[in-house]
């Protein structure tokens, strides 16, 4: 998956993607409702994070399903009607939550992360 | 809702449909909805339907995708229907049971036993042996031995077809429990 990246373990970094994806799309949706174009869109731009369109539909419905964000159709001008996801405040709280475990283990990781860490 | 719909656009849908197969069918039309509007965005914004399909990805893997989020959310459902198909199973085979396992181990046994007991008679000349009306004669005792012979292997048949009938329900239960998982 990891392009040039061959002693990663393909199993290991799709959960570590899954996780981080899940913050992406809540900060994305926490900015205003989004429709799924959109969030795709937006997450396409970090390649990094290989967000293939076909994993983040399922993810926005497993929020969705958790409480996290809640759904609304809306007609567009320009083009079909799309559906918007919005933020609850469950959602909110699950984002903060998130962050806090993420910087906590971004300051960990700055000693095992480089080359030769660990001691 | 589509205006662009094209032949390759409905096939992708209708695949995609198809295998949400075991989605409620509210939720399922949601999904398909949404996947209709994405292309259409997509092709609204002068993308080519077949590119907006092909990031998509085939749409097998995607519904796989929806099932294996559906399937994480909805455990607690599967395990409801685990136990009532062991419970419909418990049912439908404990009757059955109740008569087959202990005339097959009680038949099994006895003519293990009555197989061993008829050649340890027929093998010891100390013991006054009468097989078929001929009294201590070398015949009569092959006879009897092979009677207790035929009564053995008849026993043991009996158990083994037992064996298979219990192999055969655990099979059957082990596969209730991994219904819908």
């Amino acid at each position: 998956m990891i392009k040039g990246a061959a002693t990663t373990d393909g199993e290991w970094s799709s959960q570590l993607r899954r996780g981080v994806l899940e913050m992406c799309i809540l900060a994305i949706i926490e900015r205003g409702p989004s429709y799924g174009y959109e969030i795709v869109t937006e997450l396409g731009e970090a390649p990094q994070l290989a967000s293939g369109e076909g994993t983040v539909y399922p993810l926005l419905r497993r929020l969705k399903k958790d409480g996290l964000v809640e759904t609304f159709w809306q007609e567009s001008a320009a083009g079909p009607p799309r559906q918007y996801y919005r933020i609850t405040p469950r959602g909110g709280g699950a984002l903060a939550a998130m962050r806090r475990e993420w910087n906590g283990l971004l300051a960990a990781m700055s000693k095992y992360g480089r080359n030769g860490g660990g001691g | 809702m589509t205006q662009d719909r094209n032949p390759l656009v409905e096939r992708y849908l209708a695949r995609f449909r198809d295998g949400l197969k075991g989605a409620r069918s509210d939720e399922r039309e949601e999904f398909v909805r949404e996947i209709e509007s994405h292309i259409a965005e997509g092709v609204a914004r002068g993308e080519q339907a077949g590119a907006v399909l092909y990031r998509l990805g085939p749409a097998e893997r995607l519904a796989k995708a929806y099932r294996a989020e559906l399937t994480l959310r909805s455990r607690g459902g599967i395990w409801v229907w685990r136990f009532l198909a062991v419970l419909g199973l418990v049912v439908t085979a404990s009757i059955p049971s109740m008569i087959i396992v202990p005339l097959l181990l009680a038949m099994g046994l006895g003519f293990l036993a009555g197989g061993v007991a008829a050649i340890v008679w027929a093998s010891i000349p100390a013991l006054d042996a009468s097989f078929y009306g001929i009294s201590n004669d070398a015949l009569g005792r092959f006879l009897g031995a092979l009677t207790g012979l035929g009564l053995f292997v008849s026993g043991a048949l009996l158990l083994w077809v037992l064996y298979l009938y219990v192999l055969l329900l655990i099979r059957a239960m082990r596969g209730a429990l991994s219904v819908g998982g």
